[in-house]
């Protein structure tokens, strides 16, 4: 091959080389991440770094309205999270539609399920099905210790979350949504702000989408790069080789 | 005309037929498959639907259930059903990303029956079928809460055959307690 094919390669091969080994490690490093997913746990661990929230263009809705419990407690609600007194309680829960705290044990509706949770946030039982009276909750009360559900089938009314009775009306407080106030919401908005799995971060990063439409094309020519590097690096190493052989039995 | 020979043509009705059976798989992949209702699991087991009793999970109980499932339980108080010599218990477990609903019936320490109740990951629904369940008939737990009885995998299900054997496992266990208390 011509002398200046050769310069030129040579050339080319250590600029591209230098100019893309930053994100070949960054590649390379997200590479290994994700292989191991499971053992790093990339889809529990959640970030919610405000620019890179901005980055992805998420907002936060912040929680209006909530429900309140004794002892000047609020249960705030965003589309999908709930907020238990600053703490984050975890699951997809859906949009509840009451809460009410009776016995230590804060009582949460939505329209298909009944959650029991301590007061520190830990779940104590997700009824729904076979464990509810009724599959749709329309509302949820209190009346003499026991708490009360409204159905499409009725009122039905349990001192333990297990058994139903059926009830008449009578006078049941119902839980209603009402507005948080200043302090409750800002300690909502705080426990309730938008995060991201550092899965589906590292996955946006390795294919390039985390940088827009073009992210993903400029992936493409990262690998293009990789390709002429591996292609030019093998040829310039033959052609040292040979010629240092070349080179040898000339000596001898 | 153009219209009469589209509608005609080979290529159209093919054409029709595979974007149908997309957007089925897509709508068959998006749902839940829900191959028996708890409700119905219970009857079958029981021919009614006991009243519900309560294992609460004490410490030592959360902490050796954590190390059967590799995860603390995630919540505190566990329901089941009995008719004094039975125990069912309907439990939750996430093979890889989405939650398994499986039922168990114990009696006298073993596995009586075995159903996968509600599937709701995209691959791996094999392991509701009753030639993979039936593995789980008669296994008991061993000294260190293992599965006295080798449950033989599915290629492409590994992770939703591990939930299962965690699940039968932790119904064990709890049989186990609950006929302590």
């Amino acid at each position: 091959m011509n002398i200046h094919v050769i310069s030129s390669l040579r050339h080319w091969h250590r600029r591209l080389g230098a100019l893309a080994a930053v994100f070949f490690l960054l590649l390379a490093v997200s590479g290994i991440a994700l292989n191991h997913t499971d053992a790093l746990r990339l889809g529990q661990r959640q970030i919610g770094t405000p620019w890179l929230i901005a980055w992805y263009g998420i907002r936060q809705n912040p929680p209006k309205q909530g429900y309140r419990l004794p002892g000047n407690r609020f249960l705030a609600t965003d589309e999908e999270n709930w907020a238990l007194d600053g703490k984050l309680l975890h699951g997809e829960h859906g949009q509840a539609i009451g809460a009410l705290a009776l016995d230590e044990i804060v009582y949460i509706a939505t329209p298909s399920r009944l959650y029991l949770y301590r007061d520190d946030g830990q779940l104590v039982d997700k009824l729904s099905g076979q464990g509810l009276p009724s599959a749709q909750i329309e509302r949820i009360g209190t009346t003499d210790g026991a708490i009360v559900l409204q159905t499409q089938h009725g009122l039905f009314s349990s001192t333990d979350a297990l058994r139903w009775q059926p009830i008449k009306s009578g006078h049941i407080a119902w839980s209603l949504p009402e507005p948080l106030p200043d302090q409750a919401r800002n300690t909502a908005m705080r426990v309730l702000a938008p995060r991201l799995p550092l899965q589906r971060v590292l996955l946006d990063l390795h294919s390039g989408r985390i940088f827009g439409r073009y992210g993903p094309l400029a992936v493409d020519l990262l690998g293009l790069t990789l390709a002429f590097l591996g292609a030019t690096g093998f040829y310039l190493w033959f052609r040292t080789h040979r010629q240092r052989r070349h080179s040898a039995r000339e000596v001898k | 005309m153009l219209f009469s020979v589209l509608r005609k043509s080979r290529l159209t009705r093919l054409l029709a037929a595979w974007l149908a059976t997309i957007c089925l798989a897509s709508v068959s992949f998006a749902a839940d498959n829900v191959y028996q209702e708890p409700d119905s699991f219970l009857q079958e087991a029981f021919g009614h639907t006991p009243q519900p009793s309560v294992l609460w999970l004490t410490r030592d109980v959360q902490a050796e259930a954590a190390r059967i499932l590799g995860h603390a339980p995630t919540q505190l108080r566990q329901r089941y059903w009995t008719d004094g010599s039975r125990t069912a218990w309907v439990l939750e477990e996430i093979g890889k990303e989405d939650l398994i609903t499986a039922g168990f019936v114990v009696k006298n320490g073993r596995i009586e029956q075995s159903r996968v109740l509600i599937y709701r990951e995209n691959r791996g629904g094999e392991v509701r079928y009753p030639a993979f369940l039936r593995q789980f008939q008669g296994a008991a737990l061993s000294a260190d809460n293992r599965l006295d009885k080798n449950i033989d995998g599915i290629s492409g299900a590994t992770l939703s055959v591990h939930a299962m054997e965690r699940m039968a496992r932790v119904a064990l266990y709890f049989d186990q307690v609950a006929r302590r208390k």
